[in-house]
């Protein structure tokens, strides 16, 4: 079970992803984005700290993610895990909604990862963030389109 | 995507169609799309037509939301959008302008004939793909720092034609000579330079691509005269734009205006359409900023032009000057810009956007080189791989209606995962091969997305143009040969 999945949608490319907490969603959301960006295993030997802040979770998870595309173009990047702590905030007031990561990948390798994609970033199209309670359990599914 | 649209589209001129005011409480103006009654049905089922609509929203919009028709849908602006704000009251939009900041093209002109350039189109291609760094997450020939950069910033196509990276005259042959004024390094971020430094000089990926091309047919024999072309000739076609920096300098700015929105008070139907009053702090450093990427794309493509040329004397066997490889023209189709206009017989600051839109002057505009000034602007039309592109020309009705704007390309129809799924990369390389199109790619994937198949047809989008009086057909250009990042 991959957590993620892509959707339909003309010019850009929509993903789609879900997990049990909200910090395994937002990291399945990320495992999408390198999968659309390359194929290829990705080795996780290299970690990298991630802080961003936002001031709702949908800014949270569009600053999470562009922050990885430019982990990704300065850095040349990819990352295949996540650790995700997500802390909730205020929706008034400074940005207090925060999200510490640690994200393990390796440097692109023409050798390894093709059909590289070129993703310039997470937008707030369409981007939903919906807690679905399944037999008592929340089930929590993102929706966010990429401009490609 | 769901159900099409079902809005109201009524007939308002020869192709063109308009969306009442009436059709949403939160509209200020009317939108008009520019397109044929045959197109309509895809545009119905793409429902940009909402978009054109939630445009119609922004505070001191002046004339109707329009768009072009290529139109598809966008986030907030669907591309092929244009719509102009009152400069001192109104607002300015970084989705009207999209996240590849003057993402734009350009063609240089050859004296060779096909004849001359078929033996060796293979070899070209094949140079080019070796000289020209495309791809994703490419990196470029240029090592530049921080201070450099700053420079390319503010002075765009001229810092490269200073460093001998291309010809005086390629400046008077650009729009906004290549450096659009009012730029700040200031207001870009230090995460935007950061992506700068390694990618000046790079084709990047997409729908970015380097194309020669042969001039199929004239249209117009007055203008193609004034613009060098004629037909069997060579030409060279570079498409892209400001890289990662500008992807960045957007992101940047999208944050600073759902913050601003909230300060100023602006509400909006579609989060995308953040924005801030043009004469504001956050709208004054977005304009900023933008100019400054728009004048990194500018850098960048005099950079590729310069290469192309190196290319085809080592290639052709043949001194630059007997070659020719003058720059016919080069635009931008993502950008805002303060211009005048005439509205109501007052000449009016407006900040026009063009999201997937071209600008497109008519005759006798000041703004246009002096040489094309008595036929009108050219407008570059690239197609897609394996179909035609076109060069149309400006028109003073395109100045009346769309603040002198006109379709930028084809407009996709099929999503890109449909296509991938659709079109394996190898067939597409055998039916390219069989039309006798070299094609090289950094990416299959690429190659796949972007196959003939998922856009409109081009053809369809200059007829529709032509038929509203935005611009005219000036040559239809057929590839021979191209390179994909």
């Amino acid at each position: 079970m991959r957590g993620y999945r892509f959707l339909e949608h003309t010019a850009d490319v929509g993903l789609e992803a879900s997990g049990e907490t909200l910090d395994e969603a937002f990291a399945n959301a990320a495992a999408g984005l390198f999968a659309l960006i390359a194929e290829g295993p990705v080795t996780p030997t290299e970690e990298v700290r991630v802080k961003v802040t936002a001031t709702d979770l949908e800014e949270l998870l569009v600053h999470w993610l562009n922050e990885l595309l430019y982990l990704y173009d300065t850095e040349g990047l990819l990352f295949s895990r996540f650790r995700v702590h997500i802390f909730l905030g205020e929706k008034t007031g400074p940005p207090s909604f925060k999200l510490e990561a640690q994200v393990f990948g390796e440097k692109a390798d023409p050798a390894k990862h093709t059909r590289m994609r070129e993703v310039k970033a997470a937008t707030y199209h369409g981007l939903q963030l919906q807690q679905r309670a399944l037999g008592g359990t929340g089930r929590y599914l993102l929706r966010v389109v990429f401009d490609v | 995507m769901a159900e099409e649209w079902n809005g109201p589209l009524e007939p308002a001129g020869p192709g063109k169609w308009r969306i009442p005011r009436d059709y949403r409480p939160s509209m200020r103006t009317d939108g008009i799309i520019y397109a044929t009654q045959g197109m309509l049905g895809d545009i119905r089922r793409d429902r940009a037509p909402e978009q054109v609509a939630n445009v119609a929203a922004l505070p001191g919009i002046v004339g109707p939301a329009m768009a072009m028709p290529d139109i598809h849908w966008g986030y907030g602006f669907p591309i092929g959008g244009v719509a102009a704000t009152d400069a001192s009251g109104g607002v300015i939009s970084p989705g009207g302008v999209g996240y590849d900041i003057n993402c734009g093209v350009r063609v240089l002109r050859t004296n060779l004939s096909e004849a001359e350039v078929r033996p060796r189109i293979g070899d070209l291609i094949r140079k080019l793909f070796h000289d020209v760094p495309s791809g994703v997450g490419s990196s470029g020939k240029l090592s530049i720092g921080p201070e450099e950069l700053e420079r390319v910033l503010v002075e765009g196509a001229g810092w490269a034609v200073a460093r001998g990276l291309g010809r005086p005259e390629d400046l008077a042959h650009a729009e906004e000579h290549g450096a659009m004024p009012g730029a700040s390094p200031e207001a870009v971020s230090r995460k935007a330079v950061k992506r700068g430094l390694d990618q000046l000089g790079t084709l990047g990926s997409g729908n970015h691509f380097l194309e020669v091309e042969v001039v199929e047919k004239v249209h117009d024999p007055v203008a193609a005269e004034a613009f060098g072309l004629y037909e069997g000739q060579v030409v060279v076609a570079i498409h892209s734009g400001s890289r990662g920096l500008g992807h960045q300098v957007c992101t940047d700015y999208l944050e600073v205006m759902a913050r601003a929105g909230r300060d100023y008070g602006i509400e909006l139907p579609d989060r995308q359409l953040a924005c801030a009053p043009v004469n504001s702090p956050p709208g004054r450093d977005y304009l900023a900023a933008m100019a400054a990427a728009a004048n990194y794309a500018w850098a960048n493509r005099q950079c590729l032009s310069h290469w192309v040329r190196e290319a085809l004397v080592e290639v052709m066997g043949r001194p630059e000057e007997r070659l020719g490889l003058e720059l016919v023209y080069d635009v931008a189709h993502n950008i805002a810009k303060i211009e005048r206009h005439r509205i109501g017989g007052r000449r009016v600051e407006l900040c026009v956007h063009r999201k997937g839109a071209t600008r497109a002057f008519g005759p006798g505009n000041p703004a246009i080189p002096a040489r094309y000034r008595a036929v009108g602007q050219p407008v570059l039309v690239p197609g897609d791989m394996g179909r035609s592109s076109y060069i149309l020309v400006g028109t003073a009705l395109a100045e009346d209606e769309t603040f002198g704007s006109a379709c930028h390309g084809a407009g996709r129809a099929m999503s890109r995962t449909a296509s991938s799924r659709q079109v394996r990369a190898d067939d597409l390389q055998r039916e390219l091969a069989a039309k006798g199109i070299v094609a090289l790619a950094a990416s299959r994937a690429t190659l796949a997305e972007e196959a003939p198949s998922s856009y409109k047809d081009v053809d369809d989008v200059v007829a529709a143009t032509e038929m509203a009086g935005l611009a005219r057909r000036v040559a239809r250009l057929r590839p021979l040969g191209v390179i994909k990042g």
